[in-house]
């Protein structure tokens, strides 16, 4: 009970200069704050996909990854990894791999394998899709790191579109937001406005326009989710290219 | 290790991204590349100077603003994309721009919008951009802004480098709207080379005042948002960028003096950049100061006021633009204003120096470039190479005249320099020279040498094509009799030249004279510069060896110059009238000749026609029989008429021979005196006009007229009766008829009249006379002798006639034709002919016969007159009858015949007055 008023303290603190999840659970330090702990929860929640493809690619069965990843899971918010791991603490991404890394090297060995359907669900994952997915992926002769990297910034992107489709959902511009969308991965100068003006019954002016502002937008939660993953807002050029080097061959 | 994802139990087969290539995440994205999303979503979409949103089409904004007439998309500007416009109530060109929606989004901008432009609108100056109008349509807000018509400062440094000058032109004007704006409290706060516009005139105007402020553009973190990548050429002050809120009027300032720093270097002021003179020559050192204070880090260091620096920039350009401005009025009115000086002794003196001192490679440039020259002008290429040759040649001397030591491609640097104005002005100025030759009056002379200078000016002062002829004709005008003497006399120059060594001289003196042009050229042009010590484009004006200015020798020359024009008119004029009187009197000589001739060919075709009146043909063919006394019945036979005459009874009685006579006395019986009973025939002879008679035997008998035969030689065929012609009858007549005339002077002891030559032998037939005074003459003709023969009868008829053959023996048959010609009085003289030829009484006769024969010759009838002059007994009449009638004759044209009968003349003395008269 004492420590909640603190650990409120200690929130409202860190309200104030904390801006992204991970930053929350960088300056928490690991100290286990009810605060740093969600954000911590909420990453994992968001990102565990990249690391189930590094581990499937390593194991030969599905079962097997999933134990794993799960084992990572609970360790991973159990322990305090924060403290092993400096040169990965600016970026989340790094930081995650890096661990699960070091567990796979590690800790399984040790790890108590969690029997299917008796484990403790830490984090909810969604494992039949996950293997669905993963069978359907392409298969690339990637490294496991690009195929985390690429599953990653498909995660990211995942995100972003969903937050885009929610705005649009509450500004009543659900279906703008459909028939624009597939916008957002086209360059400027090959968006057919013509077309696209005819086929929505709009002025040409006027797709411009939502074109436009939906691009805004995007990009905008698109940094937003990316820093996210950071700690320092400077880096978030470097983080996007380097999610989009990913995809370069 | 991997599942393989294409086996055939997976049903979907990976998918490719249409724009990358790259396989798509199965169900993920709805489908969209996460490599394409990211590719959106990293890069920036605006570039360094982009607007930030897709500008649209004129259609569109048509549809959007219908109260204007859209003419054109001009640009995307720095902050949105501007129209060309019609406003067409006030008719009036309008520039529209209209901003990117995004800049309407944000909390409260509707209403700092409006603040804003009102603000703007407030800034009426002619260095600033007006704004006409501003509000929002359909979410883009959008002002209406004065149009200007020309380009913006980044487009003009593209086009070409600004001079120094250019720069210290624009600034002022920069500054001037600035501290207008600063005055109103109003800050651009984006000024760069995109936002000042320079129209046509050259007046600069700043657009897009205050928009920034406006748009939210404040913050550099703004811009970024919106712009994205970093790397933009950046005009901000240091403050702009870290401290927003406390920007003044000062960042401008700042700005201007980056935009200056870009003008005069080309480049950004970045990190630690180099003075501005240090790069280029041209640039005033004291321009360093300037622009270093105008880009000071700390507001408070910089110039507080941009009217400081203005003044700052103006007092630097006065003093050191004292180098004219390429604007050739102001050059002008510099150099007519101060007037100047030519001194043509000097300039040559000079150039004699000048070239003597570097003789081989001033002959050689000059050489050179003269060659091509008149290389080129035999062809077309002349027109385009010879203005840019000539100014490069001009540059040369120039060079040279001025200390600096120019190489060859000097003289061909016109084609680089400004090739287009020099060809151009070389075209022009030889066209009015062309002129000036043709006129070769005062006028003339002064068209020839006004274009004298536009070359040098071209290349020099590099002076647009029309200009530099304005100020050269200008500059030559003040003085002009000075420039004639001088162009004389480089001319006479270039005449001994050509004359010595037969044109090598002139390798001498072209250099000479270009050299001593240029000198000249020097003298006016270069005084302007040499007072402050700058010369154009801001070089340093070698001091070149000065002229003598001596105001004295200016009216020397100016006599010198009169003298030799009037010399030359008065030259001009004599030379033109001898020429003229030459001709005219060529032409007279020549029109009194033709005269002449015309005058003789009218009396030739005179003549002609009065011979061709007398056309000669050939009468009928008449045959005859004609039957002897013999046969029953006497016949005789008219030639003149071509009648059978069968006399009366009582007539042919007395041809009956007497008892006892001889038949073949008939001829002997003519001896029949005048008193006898037997007369009567004789006169019945004469006035039936009987001609012949058959007197039985083959033989014919002509009475009176001449009967002869004539063989020509082998050219003639006077025994063809087919190819007789009538000229050869009357021809072989005439010698006949001499031949007569002839005989019967000798008969009477006189000499034989003068006759025609001929070249055919004449036998004339067997003739007889009468014993007796008055009677007939009596022609034998035979078969035998000829078959043609040619007669003339009594009244005058010539003829020929052939004798055919015959089987009865007392018949004869003939055939015979006359010579005839028109004449309607032949007949009546003819008639008088016969009538006269019968008066008994001598004197009567002779008189009757003078009559006749004058008449006759009036008449033109020269045979007449022949035949009646010969019936003539008494020769003194018959000469004075001849002597009137061969005056009458020559009097009608007929000479040739008037000839022949003065030569019957018997008496030597009237023949040759005849003969003499003729030959006038």
């Amino acid at each position: 009970m004492s420590t909640e008023p603190a650990a409120q303290t200690t929130a409202t603190r860190a309200d104030v200069f904390a801006t992204t999840h991970w930053t929350v659970v960088l300056t928490a330090g690991g100290g286990g704050s009810q605060q740093a702990d969600m954000a911590l929860e909420e990453l994992c929640r968001t990102y565990w996909y990249p690391l189930y493809v590094y581990v499937r690619r390593q194991t030969p069965t599905r079962e097997d990854a999933e134990d794993l990843t799960q084992a990572f899971f609970a360790r991973f918010l159990e322990k305090n990894y924060l403290a092993g791991l400096n040169s990965e603490r600016g970026r989340f991404r790094a930081f995650l791999l890096a661990a699960l890394k070091h567990f796979l090297a590690n800790e399984w060995d040790r790890a108590n394998r969690q029997k299917r359907g008796g484990g403790v669900a830490v984090v909810p994952l969604d494992w039949q899709n996950a293997d669905t997915r993963y069978q359907i992926d392409p298969p690339d002769n990637l490294s496991p790191d690009k195929l985390y990297d690429r599953a990653w910034a498909v995660t990211v992107l995942e995100r972003v579109l969903a937050r885009l489709r929610d705005e649009s959902a509450t500004e009543g511009k659900a279906d703008l937001f459909g028939q624009l969308k597939p916008y957002l991965s086209v360059g400027k100068s090959a968006i057919p406005y013509a077309q696209a003006a005819d086929s929505m019954k709009l002025t040409e002016g006027a797709v411009r326009v939502a074109v436009h502002r939906l691009r805004g937008r995007y990009r905008e939660l698109l940094r937003d989710e990316v820093r996210q993953t950071i700690s320092d807002p400077a880096q978030v050029e470097e983080e996007m290219r380097a999610l989009f080097t990913a995809f370069a061959d | 290790m991997n599942q393989n994802a294409t086996d055939s139990s997976n049903p979907n087969m990976p998918k490719k991204c249409p724009q990358c290539g790259r396989s798509l995440p199965a169900d993920a994205l709805d489908g969209l590349c996460p490599a394409c999303l990211l590719a959106q979503g990293v890069s920036a979409e605006t570039g360094p100077e982009g607007t930030p949103f897709q500008p649209p089409t004129v259609e569109e904004v048509a549809r959007l603003f219908p109260q204007l007439e859209i003419q054109a998309f001009i640009g995307k500007g720095g902050m949105g994309a501007v129209y060309k416009a019609r406003q067409p109530e006030l008719d009036r060109i309008v520039a529209l721009k209209i901003l990117p929606p995004q800049a309407a989004s944000g909390p409260g901008f509707a209403e700092r919008f409006n603040r804003e432009a009102r603000a703007l609108a407030r800034l009426s100056h002619p260095n600033i951009v007006a704004v006409h109008e501003f509000g929002q349509v359909n979410g883009l807000p959008f002002f209406i802004m004065e149009f200007v018509d020309g380009l913006n400062l980044r487009q003009l440094e593209r086009t070409r480098k600004l001079s120094a000058r250019e720069a210290l032109q624009i600034v002022p004007q920069i500054c001037e709207a600035l501290q207008f704006a600063h005055d109103e409290g109003i800050v651009h706060r984006d000024i760069k080379p995109e936002n000042i516009l320079v129209d046509k005139k050259g007046r600069v105007k700043i657009a897009d005042f205050g928009i920034a402020k406006l748009m939210g553009r404040e913050t550099e973190a703004d811009l970024t948002e919106t712009k994205g990548v970093i790397g933009t050429p950046n005009y901000m002050a240091p403050e702009q960028v870290e401290k927003p809120e406390t920007v003044d009027h000062r960042a401008d300032i700042f700005a201007l003096g980056v935009v200056f720093y870009e003008m005069l270097t080309g480049e950004l002021p970045l990190g630690k950049f180099a003075p501005p003179s240090s790069g280029r020559v041209e640039v005033d050192v004291r321009l360093d100061e300037v622009v270093l204070r105008a880009l000071e880090k700390e507001p408070q260091r910089r110039y507080q006021q941009a009217s400081q620096v203005k003044t700052a920039v103006e007092t630097i350009a006065s003093a050191a633009a004292a180098a004219p401005p390429p604007d050739a009025e102001a050059l002008a009115q510099e150099i007519l204003a101060r007037d100047y000086v030519l001194d043509i002794g000097s300039c040559f003196n000079r150039a004699w120096t000048l070239v003597s001192g570097d003789f081989w490679a001033t002959i050689g440039v000059a050489a050179l470039i003269s060659l091509l020259c008149s290389a080129a002008s035999s062809t077309l290429i002349g027109i385009i190479v010879n203005g840019p040759l000539m100014g490069g040649l001009w540059l040369y001397f120039l060079k040279k005249s001025r200390g600096e030591k120019p190489g060859i491609e000097t003289a061909f640097s016109g084609f680089s320099i400004a090739f287009a104005p020099l060809m151009l002005a070389w075209l022009v100025a030889n066209l009015l020279m062309f002129l000036g030759f043709l006129c070769l009056i005062l006028p003339g002379i002064y068209l020839l040498i006004a274009w004298k200078f536009t070359l040098p000016l071209i290349a020099d002062k590099r002076l647009e094509f029309w200009p530099a002829m304005e100020l050269s004709r200008r500059i030559v005008t003040r003085h002009w009799w000075k420039f004639l003497a001088f162009g004389l006399l480089a001319f006479l120059l270039n005449l001994a030249g050509f004359l010595v060594f037969c044109g090598l001289g002139l390798f001498f003196t072209v250099p000479i004279s270009m050299a001593a042009a240029a000198y000249a050229y020097e003298d006016i042009f270069g005084v302007a510069a040499r007072t402050t010590g700058v010369g154009p484009h801001g070089t340093a004006v070698l001091p070149g060896a000065a002229a003598n200015p001596s105001g004295s020798g200016s009216g020397g020359w100016k006599v010198a110059a009169l003298i030799i024009v009037t010399v030359l008119l008065i030259l001009a004029t004599s030379i033109g009238a001898i020429l003229l009187a030459i001709g005219i009197s060529n032409m007279k000589a020549r029109d009194r000749a033709n005269h002449e001739r015309a005058v003789a060919i009218q009396q030739v075709e005179e003549a002609r026609r009065v011979a061709a009146s007398r056309q000669l043909a050939f009468g009928p063919t008449i045959e005859q029989t004609i039957q002897a006394r013999a046969a029953g019945t006497n016949q005789f036979l008219d030639l003149d008429t071509g009648t059978l005459l069968t006399p009366a009874p009582e007539i042919a009685s007395i041809l009956a021979a007497q008892p006892g006579e001889d038949e073949n006395r008939l001829w002997q019986a003519l001896d029949i005196p005048t008193d006898s009973s037997r007369f009567r025939y004789i006169a019945w002879l004469r006035e039936s006009g009987a001609d012949l008679m058959f007197a039985g035997d083959g033989k014919i008998i002509g009475f009176d007229g001449v009967f002869a035969l004539a063989h020509g030689d082998n050219s003639t065929n006077w025994n063809d009766w087919d190819s007789l012609s009538p000229e050869q009858t009357r021809e072989a007549v005439n010698v006949l008829d001499w031949f007569r005339r002839a005989t019967e002077a000798r008969s009477f002891g006189q000499p034989a009249p003068p006759g025609p030559v001929t070249g055919g032998i004449i036998n004339s037939a067997f003739q007889l006379d009468s014993q007796i005074g008055g009677g007939p003459l009596v022609n034998l003709l035979t078969r035998e002798q000829s078959e043609l023969w040619f007669f003339k009868t009594r009244e005058g008829a010539n003829g020929v006639l052939q004798i055919m053959e015959s089987n009865a023996p007392n018949t004869v048959k003939i055939r015979y034709q006359l010579v005839k010609s028109d004449s309607p009085f032949r007949e009546a003289l003819a008639a008088r002919l016969k009538a006269a030829s019968i008066i008994s009484g001598n004197t009567e006769r002779d008189a009757a016969l003078a009559r006749l024969a004058r008449d006759a010759a009036k008449a033109g009838e020269a045979e007449l007159v022949k035949a009646t002059l010969q019936e003539i007994r008494g020769t003194t009449e018959r000469d004075q009858a001849a002597l009137d009638s061969v005056r009458q004759l020559a009097r009608l044209g007929l000479k040739l015949q008037a000839v022949e009968i003065a030569k019957t003349i018997s008496s030597n003395s009237t023949r040759d007055l005849a003969l003499s008269e003729l030959a006038r």
